[in-house]
């Protein structure tokens, strides 16, 4: 999976690089938008990712010349620019996704995989996991065959990080898509979530299966 | 002050134009009332002169018919050289028999006369008359009695106003220039006392036009205005007064922000030269790192709010929503948190509220949010929902926590402001929560309020207005 960044700031293009390089994707650097420009008509990309604030020419200009010459490569726009209208503005252009910096990593790299599709979410009725099951037809959660008794929301919470496994939710995601809450609030109510999950899914076997990721997130993962 | 006249400026009319046209209308009324006034006054008394001059004549001759009928020849005035004649007579007898007259008043025939009348009858006035060769006479008629005949001789006299005429067309061409003479010296005067009465105004203009934000704290009253500038001056020094207050506010709020940031760059700074001082072990690396990206963290939601609050005119789109569905979110969100100190989140009431679903999460969380910080354990907090009479909600936020000093409330919602009691309990907060839920509440035409006693808690309420018409069934948006 090839990946262009096209990025003027070299710290964040090299961190980029970096990060994406351990996740098994081979990363090609422009600095400018002509340069940009110019190496997502003559390569083959399977996505790009663009800075909107750019020399030379700007990522608005970019993507546009690119989609009026027909590539219809996935693009993801990075911006310091978080008002609505720019945001739209880039979605209007043909962008498929839209973050503003600062992102988290982990979040550039879910929102890449979902336009990759390279985890198809499990739609399956089972979820699995070493020894920890979760029946979503039937509302119930067992490990090592015994039944853990958990309420709704820490059922949906397990059932979303079983569908992405080895991915590591930030918090922001996880009050989102488990309590549908919409801003990103200084308390700590899904670190207490997660800990009381913790006692019924993890402390009373010896394989830990959900790990803290310090500042990022968290991941359900069988390897430590 | 053309200077600073923008280019998008509307037109208008200029004062000085406006009360010149004033003034030139003024002046032309008095000046055509007094002097048609004095034009109608003299015409009217030549007319009189004139008239009874006639009536005067025509009376003598009826005496001189009634008495000295031979006398009557001399009466009739003939050219004497150098004396020019003023008036015609014609006598005629009962028959319409010319029996003398003037050479002239061949020229005027006896149809051209007003009817004649007895001595019995007062005469009228005259008749005035144009004749072909422009000469204007003024005509008048009696008869005069013989005896107990009272229709014995007809007499016509004819007086040449010739001249008089000539003199009062003469008059109102005067007039005429008078009055655009007098319209022209107003017109000069006029400009001048305008541009006079309106100096202060430049002045005032220039004065304004000098003040920068480096000297809002001065106040254009202290000169000595004209009277009727009073109430611009007091609005324009009103207007400096709050932009003062809001420079004061705005570099107390970088002052605020400077120390905010400050904190955690301090500190990712501190840790990562004390890691790079010596030689580490791999985990007390990566703990470092955790440590900073947990302050990146904060520093970021502290510029996301920040850009939040520095955005007056964010787009919203307001969607009626059932407000209880959306506390009850809130509190099952919080409820974990709340359940670890022992809280129990209750909601009563309901009510619809057209609002942002997102901003109104927000507003509500950061309430929530700060009664379990500052709230107290085994304690209570209540969200009471009540739709008012007019269609809008008021929801408060009670806590049974520690309350506040009455000389805080008022700068609860202040950006940054931090009270040294919310400083010890907690230390994570950025001291923008309930600037934000203001910001919030103004968006939506609403408004936040605080109700606090020291040692029994602390209320929050928010007053959304009723949903503008036209918005009807509940559509909450469900995620």
């Amino acid at each position: 999976m090839r990946i262009l960044i096209i990025e003027d700031e070299q710290k964040a293009a090299n961190y980029l690089k970096k990060g994406l390089t351990e996740n098994g994707f081979s990363v090609d650097i422009a600095n400018d938008g002509e340069d940009g420009l110019h190496l997502a008509m003559t390569e083959q990309y399977d996505l790009i990712i663009l800075d909107v604030m750019l020399p030379v020419k700007g990522g608005w200009a970019v993507i546009q010349e690119l989609r009026e010459a027909g590539k219809e490569v996935p693009v993801i726009f990075l911006s310091a620019r978080d008002a609505v209208h720019d945001r739209v503005h880039g979605l209007e252009l043909g962008a498929d996704d839209y973050l503003v910096k600062p992102y988290a990593f982990s979040e550039l790299l879910a929102r890449i995989r979902i336009i990759l599709r390279r985890h198809p979410l499990q739609q399956a009725e089972l979820l699995k996991m070493a020894d920890l099951e979760l029946d979503l037809v039937r509302h119930k959660a067992r490990r090592g065959g015994q039944t853990l008794d958990l309420t709704v929301k820490e059922f949906q919470l397990l059932a979303l990080m079983l569908r992405r496994p080895g991915e590591v939710l930030s918090r922001t995601t996880i009050s989102e898509q488990v309590w549908g809450i919409n801003f990103d609030s200084d308390t700590n109510v899904v670190d207490v979530a997660i800990r009381r999950l913790r006692k019924k899914v993890d402390d009373p076997f010896p394989l830990k299966l959900i790990h803290t990721i310090r500042g990022v997130g968290y991941v359900i993962d069988e390897a430590a | 002050m053309s200077s600073t006249r923008r280019p998008d400026a509307p037109r208008s009319t200029s004062i000085t134009a406006r009360l010149l046209g004033f003034y030139l209308i003024a002046t032309l009324l008095i000046l055509l009332c007094t002097n048609w006034f004095q034009f109608k006054a003299l015409s009217k008394d030549l007319d009189y002169e004139d008239n009874d001059f006639l009536v005067e004549r025509i009376v003598t001759l009826r005496a001189i018919v009634a008495r000295h009928p031979d006398a009557l020849r001399d009466q009739i005035p003939v050219n004497r050289p150098g004396q020019p004649k003023r008036h015609l007579v014609r006598v005629q007898d009962a028959e319409g028999r010319t029996l003398m007259q003037s050479p002239e008043m061949a020229g005027l025939a006896v149809e051209l006369f007003p009817p004649a009348v007895t001595s019995a009858e007062k005469i009228g006035r005259g008749r005035k008359y144009r004749a072909p060769d422009r000469k204007r006479y003024l005509l008048n008629a009696g008869w005069a009695a013989r005896g107990d005949d009272p229709h014995y001789r007809l007499i016509q006299v004819a007086l040449d106003v010739t001249d008089e005429d000539a003199l009062m067309s003469k008059y109102l061409v005067r007039t005429g220039v008078s009055v655009v003479a007098g319209l022209f010296v107003a017109a000069l005067l006029g400009v001048t006392i305008t541009r006079r009465g309106l100096r202060p105004l430049q002045e005032m203009a220039q004065k304004v036009a000098r003040i920068t934000e480096a000297d809002l704290h001065q106040r254009i009253r202290t000169a000595n205005w004209p009277r009727e500038l009073d109430q611009l001056t007091v609005a324009l020094d009103a207007m400096l007064g709050r932009l003062e207050e809001s420079f004061a506010r705005l570099s107390e709020f970088s002052a605020n922000l400077a120390h905010e940031l400050r904190t955690p760059i301090n500190n990712l700074r501190g840790e990562a030269e004390v890691a790079l001082s010596r030689a580490r072990s791999e985990d007390e690396y990566r703990r470092i790192i955790e440590s900073a990206i947990e302050e990146y963290e904060r520093l970021s939601r502290m510029v996301g709010d920040i850009l939040f609050l520095a955005r007056p005119d964010r787009a919203h789109q307001p969607v009626l929503i059932d407000a209880r569905l959306e506390v009850e979110r809130l509190a099952e969100y919080y409820g974990n948190l709340a359940d670890e100190q022992h809280t129990a989140i209750v909601i009563e009431g309901d009510g619809e509220v057209s609002v942002d679903p997102n901003l109104f999460q927000r507003a509500v969380g950061n309430l929530i949010s700060n009664a379990l910080h500052y709230g107290s354990q085994f304690g209570q907090i209540r969200v009471k929902l009540l739709q008012t009479v007019d269609g809008g909600l008021d929801l408060s936020v009670e806590d049974s926590g520690m309350g506040m000093d009455p000389a805080e409330v008022p700068r609860v919602f202040d950006r940054f402001y931090r009270s040294p009691q919310a400083r010890q309990i907690y230390n994570q907060g950025s001291g923008l929560g309930l600037a934000i839920v203001r910001s919030i509440m103004n968006l939506h035409g609403g408004s936040a309020s605080v109700v606090s006693r020291p040692g029994e808690g602390t209320v929050v309420t928010l007053r959304f207005p009723a949903p503008p018409r036209g918005e009807t069934g509940v559509s909450v948006v469900q995620k």
